[in-house]
Order: C-alpha cells, then structure tokens, then sequence
C-alpha cells in the first residue's frame, strides 16, 4: 500500500470500505440461500449490479462496448428522431392503405407499438426504418447497420445546414 | 427481451409451420419451462439426395436474442453435407455468424434458409472437405453415393 498523500489514503479508505460491504453480502447469501446452485450466482450477480449508481452501469456498458470496438457513438443513438404513431401511419399508408396503427411493430421484439400506451419509437435517419427506441439503442451500440436493410449508419456524411450560417454570419454583424 | 419475443415467435410459427409442411417438419421449445432451447426437424428436398430422410437440428438460445444470431446444429453423425462438420453437426452459414445476422430474422426465417442450403451447397466455404471436392470436380454420382453411404450407415446404425 502506497500511502503518499492524503488523497489516496482517503481513496484507500473508500476501497476498504467498500470491499467490506461487499463481503457481508457474499457472506449473508451464501447464508440465507446455501443450495448451491447457478440460480444464486445470477441473483448476486443482479443484486450487485443494482448496488452500481445507474450512470455508472451505463458507462460501464459503454466501456464494454467499446471493446467491441463496433457500433454507433452514443452521441449519435441519443440523437436519433423520435416519431409518433401517427407519423409513421401516415408514412405507412402511402405503401399499404389498409395499414392500421395496431398493425405497426417493432422489428426487433416484435411487439406492436400500441402495447405500450407511450411508445418510444425512433426512426433512422436515410431508410427511414423504426423500432422501438430501446430495442435500436441496444442494436445500435454493437452494430452500425440498419436491421432491416443493412444501410450502414456510420457511412453517411453528416449533413450541414447551410441555412444557419448565413444567420450565424449576421449576428456576427450586430454582434 | 428473448423470452417476450420467443413467445411470440412460438406463437406466429403454430400458425405458419403447416404451410411450411414440405420442408419444416418440427420447430419448437425442448421444453415449455425452456424457452431457450429448441428442436427442429427438417426435411430432405425433393430433387437432392436427401430427399426422404429428416433432419434433427438443436437450437439454443443465447438470452440477448435476438441481438445476437441462436446457435443451431445439426444433430452429431447425422448430416452429411459440404458445409456441416460430420462429426459436430457444426453449420456453416453466413446468417448464422454474429456480423452477418441481423434481428429481425427469425427461428422460422433460419430453418428456411436451411432447407436452401440443403437445397444448394456452398462449395466455397465448406466444413465437410471430402464432400466438396467432389462436388466441385463435377463428380454428382460420387456426390450422391457417398451422401447415400453416410445415410444409410446413419440408419443402420441408431
């Protein structure tokens, strides 16, 4: 143990403690459940990872992903549009006009999005395709194509809106 | 997510498999508690020299499907094939590979694509070496004997 400043002392503390409290849990399921068997592991394992803050877990999945060294930024996921139902009926409507809102699913569960009272639904940018925001968001985290028609997402130039630059220009101006 | 969309899947296939009845003779869960484990019984296609024999197939289901493709095999010993491993029952398919599958495929959508593959053999990627080369050097009745060969001892012999 280095202990040369203050710092990692209080760090080193912080660890110790930790590492206690982690060790009464292991201690009290082997206790209170002692069969033995895989179905234990995986509750440690979900009671450990609820222990983590929420911001850390995703960051701890992003890491992971990154490993992958695969898939789109999360910048990029975030900021897809969400649409409405009604949005993509209407898109819907011009290929199949029998087409009802209760016929419209997501892809990648299959679950039709009037399930949810408030569906999340988002739309990917160039083919247009949906999913429910989750299901894509997980996709998307290790893949950079689009499930449906395999459009490669990260292969589109980022386009830039010229009609702020001018307005950019004049505040410039009065500025 | 993978037990929601089974279900579904399950559901969607009792509808669909009896107009799959030339091909698909079987694909279901092992066991109702066991979603994640599936078997499936394929049909030899008329015209190839598996017509009239079926195939056993295990299917497992990794529990992020379906973000990531199920691993499915041919039963051990069983299928004679240039792109199945004899002995492992090992298949090599292109959809079936983590960069190449994609979620909205599905089990019935798989077992199709491998009725075309029994259907069309790929000599370019095979896993049964023996096989393939004497598909490739244009040898069909060689082809059809030895397939019927390693049938018949698979008969003979379960």
């Amino acid at each position: 143990m280095v202990e040369n400043t203050d710092q990692t002392t209080q760090n080193e503390q912080e660890r110790r403690e930790t590492r206690e409290r982690l060790r009464l849990l292991f201690q009290s399921l082997n206790n209170s459940g002692n069969n033995g068997n895989r179905s234990n592991d995986s509750m440690l394992l979900q009671l450990l990872s609820e222990l983590i803050p929420e911001d850390l877990q995703n960051e701890w999945f992003d890491s992971l992903a990154d490993k992958n060294d695969k898939g789109c930024k999360e910048t990029f996921v975030s900021s897809l549009p969400r649409v409405s139902i009604n949005d993509i009926l209407k898109q819907e409507i011009i290929r199949n006009p029998e087409i009802k809102a209760a016929h419209l699913n997501c892809s990648i569960c299959y679950c039709k999005y009037t399930d949810d009272d408030y569906p999340l639904i988002a739309q990917l940018p160039h083919c247009g395709h949906h999913f429910d925001f989750e299901c894509i968001s997980i996709w998307l985290s290790k893949n950079e194509t689009c499930p449906i028609c395999r459009d490669n997402l990260t292969s589109h130039k980022e386009v830039i809106d010229t009609s702020n630059v001018e307005l950019e220009e004049d505040w410039g101006m009065y500025g | 997510m993978s037990l929601k969309r089974l279900l579904k899947e399950k559901r969607l296939i009792e509808k669909e498999l009896s107009g799959y009845s030339e091909s698909i003779e079987l694909l279901e869960p092992v066991a109702f508690e066991n979603f994640l484990k599936w078997r499936a019984v394929l049909k030899g296609p008329v015209n190839t020299p598996y017509h009239k024999h079926s195939f056993k197939l295990l299917i497992e289901l990794p529990s992020e499907y379906p973000l990531v493709p199920p691993a499915i095999t041919f039963e051990p010993y069983s299928m004679p094939h240039c792109n199945v491993e004899f002995s492992t029952g090992k298949i090599c398919l292109n959809i079936l590979e983590h960069e190449h599958w994609s979620p909205v495929w599905n089990l019935m959508y798989v077992m199709v694509a491998l009725y075309q593959l029994l259907q069309e053999p790929v000599v370019d990627s095979p896993l049964n070496i023996d096989l393939a080369n004497i598909l490739r050097a244009g040898d069909t009745s060689a082809y059809h004997g030895l397939i019927n060969y390693y049938l018949q001892e698979d008969t003979a012999t379960h």
